[in-house]
């Protein structure tokens, strides 16, 4: 005889420790299983969009620290990129070199954010302590050369603000490979234990064509076996120079999610070595224009963040501010699908997805 | 303020280094703009070399040689009121006058995955525009013909265009157009936008897209959103980002935003 169940509705946030940030889904539940999650986001919605139609190309880019604040460089990036294509500009190599370095420091830092607070979501507190300890090593490196700890405005269009010097290289380096043995220490102390891999392993699984058809990218679309990633598949700046491997999986559920970023953060590694070792000489700010006023037109510019394929998309009036200012999140796109994903599981492995997705909701609601 | 004395110094540093051997291409290494770049254009796509793929993405990134812009078809404009002139009209011109517009600006090169005037056949009627944009095609469509145009695009093999990466909208203050910017897993070199323009802004309507890529659910609501367009045929039409009970749609140009 069947039990007569009922359903409940409940908000699970907007200040749930497993949100990451404010973020609130209202959530149906059938006793353990969720029948329906509505995500409501916005809380964190600042009109970057609407602010970026009056502020000239520049100004944009202390704006763009704010959206994902973990990756400020790489959006940094995105938009300073998307504003040299428009004017057509070259950037000198050197530049483009500690661009690089800069941005892979940034993802290995976003990274161990994820990785303490996901496993902060599944109940392990120690590793969050880890994480921060090596995250905050990497951000007083880059707070040194931008002076900024989390919101950098280090890149400029046609460069970047500071030069590095040979002593921060030298220190980025050791740290690197100092990094290599923590993140084995990462390993041994989460990634083989049963009890994390049997909260992971075949939970939140979706197939390849769930993920195209939502428009997902980043680890959650390379943990379907796509080795999507515009660093290799639409390469910009100097990757094609360098040597570095996408990480991906065929499993499709969270603990591919996991695996791959954990490697990542070794490509990162991989990356920020080689460019320390072949970093050319030369100037770290090109030949810009003073006064920014991009033709009439329109351009998209994308980039891999730590989250997945960001872009900018401008529409150019002639003018030095931008018609139409647009921007692709990662997350946005990736936790639209979190609703599909989450139907019929238990609340704890929603908890799980959910971190395995990996938002930032300053990214999401802009 | 630093940062702009140090532009000075090194554009100094770079125009001697120019003028020293203006005939010289520069390796590959050098700070140079693309002035001295070769006048043919890069090889496209290919890229075995570091340098060959360098070249390449400079490529996709718009940075070419202007004498790579001669027209190629009739329907690809460099821009909407033919008003977009190579560097010197439209670019940059620094106050003092003493620093160049950079060479190769609204240089817009040429799609290399498709050639226009096929594009537009290919796509059928309902096709009002195709141009180019910095290399990227920028179709505009009928708003009856979009889902049927848009289904082409995803499943046509010539096309292949599965991921919708985002979807937004433009107000153009008398007419407003939906952009959906459009890329291929299969080929992710391969960009194309679509567009819906001449929208009425009293009462924008416009075929929701969620039956074709189900990723244009959030980008639709959030052009309901802050744009005031209706999606006909969308699952779940609500505001996204703004409170239920908000007034007004804040990226319209005649938002009043100061209360």
């Amino acid at each position: 005889m069947a039990l007569r169940t009922e359903e409940l509705t409940f908000s699970l946030g907007p200040q749930h420790p497993s949100t990451h940030g404010v973020f609130r889904a209202m959530v149906t539940i059938d006793g353990e299983r969720v029948v329906h999650v509505d995500p409501v986001i916005g809380y964190l919605h600042r009109g970057t969009e609407k602010i970026a139609e009056w502020k000239t190309y520049p100004q944009i880019i202390p704006y763009t620290d704010r959206m994902d604040y973990l990756s400020a460089m790489l959006n940094n990036y995105c938009h300073v990129g998307a504003v040299e294509k428009l004017l057509g500009l070259e950037i000198p190599e050197h530049a483009e070199y500690i661009r690089i370095i800069v941005m892979e420091l940034n993802r290995i830092a976003s990274h161990l954010v994820w990785w303490g607070t996901f496993l902060l979501d599944l109940g392990a507190m120690s590793p969050f302590l880890y994480a921060f300890k090596d995250r905050q090593v990497i951000l007083d490196l880059l707070e040194e050369i931008s002076g900024a700890r989390l919101t950098y405005s280090y890149m400029r269009i046609g460069g970047v603000k500071r030069d590095a010097t040979q002593e921060w290289l030298r220190r980025v380096d050791d740290f690197m490979d100092e990094m290599v043995k923590n993140i084995q220490g990462y390993n041994n102390l989460v990634t083989g234990n049963e009890i994390f891999q049997s909260r992971v392993k075949n939970v939140g699984v979706y197939d390849e064509a769930f993920a195209k058809r939502w428009g997902l990218s980043g680890a959650c679309l390379r943990c379907t076996g796509n080795s999507y990633d515009v660093r290799k598949s639409d390469p910009y700046s100097l990757y094609p120079k360098f040597d570095f491997e996408i990480p991906t999986r065929t499993s499709g559920d969270v603990w591919a999610r996991y695996i791959i970023r954990i490697e990542e953060m070794l490509q990162s590694i991989r990356i920020v070595k080689q460019a320390i070792r072949n970093l050319p000489d030369g100037p770290f700010m090109g030949k810009a224009p003073r006064n920014i006023r991009p033709p009439k037109g329109e351009v998209y510019f994308h980039i891999e963040s730590p989250r997945g394929d960001m872009g900018c998309y401008i529409v150019s009036d002639g003018s030095d501010h931008p018609y139409r200012w647009h921007w692709r999140a990662p997350e946005f796109a990736n936790l639209a699908a979190f609703p599909a994903i989450t139907e019929g599981v238990n609340i704890a492995d929603m908890i799980a997805i959910l971190g395995a997705i990996d938002i930032v909701l300053g990214g999401v609601d802009r | 303020m630093d940062d702009e004395q140090h532009t000075n110094e090194h554009d100094e540093s770079s125009d001697t280094k120019r003028e020293e051997k203006p005939s010289e291409r520069p390796p590959a290494g050098e700070a140079v703009g693309d002035a001295q770049a070769p006048a043919g254009a890069p090889h496209p796509e290919s890229a075995p070399t570091p340098e060959a793929a360098r070249e390449a993405s400079q490529q996709r990134s718009g940075r070419l040689p202007e004498s790579s812009t001669s027209p190629t078809t009739p329907t690809s404009p460099p821009a909407k009121e033919g008003e977009k002139q190579p560097a010197a009209a439209g670019s940059a011109r620094p106050a003092g006058g003493a620093r160049p517009a950079p060479r190769g600006a609204a240089a817009p090169q040429v799609p290399t995955w498709i050639d226009l005037e096929e594009l537009k056949r290919l796509l059928g009627e309902g096709v009002e525009a195709v141009e180019n944009q910095w290399g990227t095609p920028v179709v505009t469509v009928q708003a009856d013909q979009l889902l049927r145009i848009a289904e082409k695009l995803r499943d046509d093999e010539r096309f292949r265009f599965d991921f919708l990466t985002t979807m937004t909208a433009v107000d153009w203050r008398s007419y407003l157009e939906t952009v959906y910017l459009l890329q291929s897993y299969e080929y992710p070199t391969h960009h194309l936008t679509l567009k819906v323009s001449h929208l009425d802004s009293d009462n924008p309507r416009v075929p929701s897209v969620t039956g074709i890529w189900e990723a244009a659910g959030w980008p639709e609501r959030e052009a309901y959103d802050l744009m005031g367009i209706y999606f006909e045929g969308h699952p779940d039409l609500r505001r996204l980002l703004l409170p239920e009970d908000w007034e007004g749609h804040p990226l319209r140009k005649a938002y009043d935003y100061i209360d």
